[in-house]
C-alpha cells in the first residue's frame, strides 16, 4: 500500500483542569488512503471532533497535544503556526457543522470565496471568480452565477453547505474532514449532500474523514468505520465488515440503540450507565462498567488493539475468544 | 369509532402576516387522538409541525379551525376553564438545557406546577416529586441538586417529570430526544413507552426522525408547507406510502445496512418558502408524478381504504395491499 495521506499514530490531547488533567484524547490511531470515505463515529464526548482538530494543529489553547498526525508525510503536531498555514485547505480542509455560523455574514459568497482561492493560489481576481463559479457548479449549486453575488442569509441550509464543500475543495485538497456536516440538514436535504459527497469523493480521488454520530450515514457515505469511545478508536474496518459483524461490545450496543425504518418489532436497547470521567485514571478497558460481558482481566488491563479477520480491528478482551467460537 | 377522542383537531390554520404577505404555518389541518395513543407528526423544518403543537398547546391562537379537548371546544372556555385545560395536556421541549431554569432545584422545578395546582403541605410536596422522579428513572436525593448537575438525558427526564406532574391525558413531546446521543435516546424512547403502559397518557409525538416514529407511535401524520400531506398508521403509511412525498422522505433516510446503501434516493430542489407557496400542489415543484392539474389546483384530503387521509391526485396506490 501507498504512504496513507492521514496517519495518525497514538494521539494524545490533555486539557488542564483544577483537580486532574482531562484526557480527552487517549492514544488514537487511524489511517487514511487516498480515495477512502472513513467515518469516524462516536457519541457526545467521545474525542471525534478533537481529533478532527488536532489533524488541522486546531487544538484550543491549553490543551496539550503529543503522539503524531501526518498530513501527506508531514508532521503536524508541535509545528507552529506559519507552517500549517499551507497545510489548511491546501492539504486538508474542513467543513463544519454548523455552515450558518462558519461564512461571514457581511460578505457575498463570491467575496469569501474569492478571498480563499487567492490565499492558496497565484490567481488575478478574474481567474479566482471563474473557479469560485466552476467550484460552485461541481457541487451542483442551481445557478452559481446569482449565487456568488448572494449573502449567506439569503440561502437555505442545505444550499451553505453546499457552499462550504465548495470552499473545501476550492484549492483541491486532498484530504477533506467534514465534521457532523449533514446533523443540522433536513433528512432529504441530507440525502442529496451524502449523495454529493459520494461522487466527489471519487471523482477526485478525495479522501474523506467524516464525522458523525449518525451510524446509517456512516452506513450509507464511508467506505470504512472508526468508532470511538471515551477518547480511543475501539473498533475499526470496512463498513460491510463491521455492520454485518461487529466486535467490540460497545459497537454492538451502540447499532442496537439505533431506531430504523422496518425494526419496529424489535426491542430497542439501552447501553446502561454512562460515559466514564475522563479526568479520572482508567486501569482497564474504558468500557467495562457498562459491558455485559467484563470480567476480572477487563477492570485491570487495557485491552490494545487486534486484528482479528482480514482488516478488522478491536480492542476487547473477549472478542478473540467470542470469534474462535463461531 | 363511538368513543370520543382525547383531542380532535378540524381544519386547524394558523396565519402569520409578514412584510411580505399572510404566511400559513399550519393550513387546514386535520386530526385526532385517542386515549392512550401516539400519534406522531413529522416534516421537514418549516412544514408547521411545532406551530400546530404550540396550538393545540394555546400557546398560539388559531386563525380558524376548532381544538377540542373530551369533547370541549378550546376557543369557547373562559381562563379559569383554560387552566384545568392546561392540566390536560403538557409538553416536553426539546432541548432540555435551556427548558429548565439553572437557578432552580430539582425539587422546586418539578413541584411548581403542583403547588400552583393544589394546595398542598411541604410533606406531601416533597413525596410527589420524590414518586415523579423515581417514575422517570431518577432517584429522590435528586431534588436537591441543580440542572447543571446533570447530563443531558437526565435534565429530559426531569422535563418528563415536571410534564407529567398534573397527570395530564395527553403529553407533546416536541422533538424530545433530537439533542441527545442515540444510546440515551434509546433509555427516554423506552421511558416514554412504559409511562404510557403504566399511566394511560397519550402523546403527540412531533420529530423528524422517521426511524424514531416506527419505534414509538402507533399512528403518523406527515406534513409538507403547512399542510396535512398524509396521515393513517404507521405500519400502512410506512410500508406503503399513498402520497409521493411520504414515499420521497422515506428513501432518503439512510439505512443501517452498508449493502443496501443504493436504495437510498434524492428529491431535487428543496422545500419552496410558504411566502412564495406553489399554486396547486405544494410538493408538485419536486414531485415526479405531477402533471398539469397538480399546478394549479389544490388537491384535497381524501380517505383511502378507510383508515388514510391523503392530499394527492395521483395517490401511489388506491387500495391498501393485503
Amino acid at each position: 500500500m501507498t504512504e496513507p495521506i492521514l496517519q495518525i499514530t497514538d494521539l494524545r490531547v490533555e486539557f488542564p483542569g483544577l483537580v486532574r488533567n482531562v484526557k480527552a484524547l487517549r492514544g488514537v490511531r487511524l489511517d487514511l488512503h487516498k480515495g477512502q470515505v472513513v467515518g469516524l463515529v462516536g457519541e457526545s464526548g467521545s474525542g471525534k471532533s478533537l481529533t478532527a482538530l488536532a489533524c488541522l494543529g486546531l487544538v484550543p489553547s491549553p490543551g496539550k497535544v503529543s503522539g503524531s498526525v501526518k498530513l501527506d508525510g508531514y508532521e503536524v503536531v508541535g509545528r507552529g503556526e506559519p507552517e500549517l498555514a499551507h497545510l489548511r485547505g491546501g492539504v486538508a480542509a474542513m467543513i463544519f457543522q454548523n455552515p450558518m455560523r462558519a461564512l461571514n455574514p457581511f460578505f457575498t459568497i463570491g467575496q469569501q470565496m474569492v478571498e480563499v482561492i487567492r490565499c492558496h493560489r497565484p490567481f488575478g481576481k478574474k481567474e479566482a471568480v471563474q473557479a469560485a463559479r466552476k467550484g460552485l457548479q461541481d457541487v451542483q449549486m442551481p445557478d452559481p452565477e446569482i449565487a456568488l453575488g448572494k449573502y449567506p442569509h439569503q440561502m437555505s441550509g442545505g444550499q451553505i453547505q453546499r457552499v462550504m464543500i465548495a470552499l473545501g475543495l476550492a484549492c483541491k485538497p486532498r484530504l477533506l474532514i467534514a465534521d457532523e456536516c449533514t446533523t443540522a440538514l433536513d433528512v432529504t436535504v441530507q440525502a442529496q449532500i451524502i449523495v454529493l459527497l459520494r461522487e466527489l469523493a471519487s471523482a477526485y480521488d478525495l479522501a474523506v474523514l467524516f464525522i458523525t454520530h449518525d451510524l446509517s450515514v456512516v452506513a450509507t457515505v464511508c467506505d470504512r468505520v472508526a468508532v470511538m469511545y471515551a477518547g480511543e478508536v475501539v473498533e475499526n474496518g470496512l463498513v460491510v465488515d463491521v455492520f454485518a459483524d461487529p466486535l467490540h461490545p460497545y459497537t454492538r450496543k451502540l447499532m442496537s440503540t439505533v431506531p430504523t425504518l422496518g425494526r419496529a418489532d424489535g426491542e430497542l436497547e439501552s447501553i446502561r450507565g454512562q460515559v466514564p470521567d475522563l479526568a479520572l485514571p482508567m486501569a482497564g478497558c474504558t468500557f467495562c462498567d457498562r459491558c455485559d460481558f467484563a470480567t476480572d482481566v477487563c477492570a485491570t488491563t487495557p485491552p490494545g488493539m487486534q486484528g482479528y479477520r482480514a482488516d478488522h480491528q478491536a480492542a476487547c478482551h473477549h472478542t478473540a475468544q467470542r470469534v474462535a467460537t463461531e | 369509532m363511538s368513543e370520543i377522542p382525547l383531542l380532535a383537531v378540524e381544519g386547524l390554520t394558523r396565519e402569520f402576516p409578514t412584510k411580505n404577505g399572510i404566511v400559513s404555518a399550519v393550513d387546514d389541518v386535520t386530526f385526532h387522538v385517542n386515549k392512550a395513543e401516539t400519534v406522531a407528526i413529522v416534516g421537514e423544518s418549516g412544514c408547521g409541525k411545532s406551530t400546530l403543537a404550540m396550538t393545540v398547546l394555546g400557546l398560539q391562537t388559531a386563525t380558524a379551525g376548532e381544538i377540542v379537548v373530551q369533547g370541549e371546544h378550546l376557543a369557547d372556555i373562559s381562563k379559569v376553564m383554560g387552566d384545568r385545560i392546561g392540566r390536560e395536556i403538557s409538553i416536553v421541549f426539546q432541548n432540555p438545557h435551556s427548558a429548565l431554569n439553572p437557578k432552580m432545584k430539582v425539587g422546586a422545578i418539578i413541584g411548581e406546577p403542583l403547588k400552583t395546582a393544589f394546595s398542598l403541605s411541604r410533606k406531601e410536596l416533597n413525596e410527589r416529586v420524590a414518586t415523579l422522579l423515581t417514575e422517570v428513572g431518577l432517584r429522590p436525593e435528586h431534588m436537591r441538586r441543580y440542572p447543571h448537575e446533570f447530563s443531558g438525558g437526565q435534565l429530559q427526564r426531569i422535563s418528563i417529570a415536571r410534564a407529567l406532574a398534573l397527570e395530564p391525558k395527553l403529553l407533546i413531546l416536541d422533538e424530545p430526544t433530537a439533542a441527545l446521543d442515540v444510546s440515551v435516546q434509546a433509555q427516554i424512547l423506552e421511558l416514554l413507552n412504559k409511562l404510557q403502559r403504566e399511566l394511560g397518557v397519550s402523546y403527540l409525538f412531533i420529530t423528524h426522525d422517521l426511524g424514531t416514529v416506527d419505534y414509538i407511535a402507533d399512528r403518523v401524520i406527515v406534513m409538507y408547507l403547512g399542510k396535512l400531506v398524509e396521515g393513517g398508521p404507521v405500519k400502512d403509511v410506512f410500508n406503503a406510502p399513498a402520497h409521493p412525498y411520504t414515499r420521497a422522505l422515506l428513501d432518503s433516510v439512510p439505512t443501517l445496512d452498508p449493502t443496501q446503501r443504493e436504495r437510498l434516493k434524492i428529491i431535487s430542489g428543496e422545500v419552496p418558502s410558504p411566502i412564495n407557496r406553489p399554486p396547486g400542489c405544494a410538493f408538485a415543484p419536486r414531485c415526479s408524478y405531477a402533471q398539469d392539474r397538480c399546478r394549479h389546483e389544490v388537491p384535497a384530503t381524501t380517505l383511502l381504504d378507510g383508515i388514510r387521509d391523503v392530499a394527492c391526485f395521483h395517490p401511489l396506490i388506491t387500495k391498501a395491499p393485503n
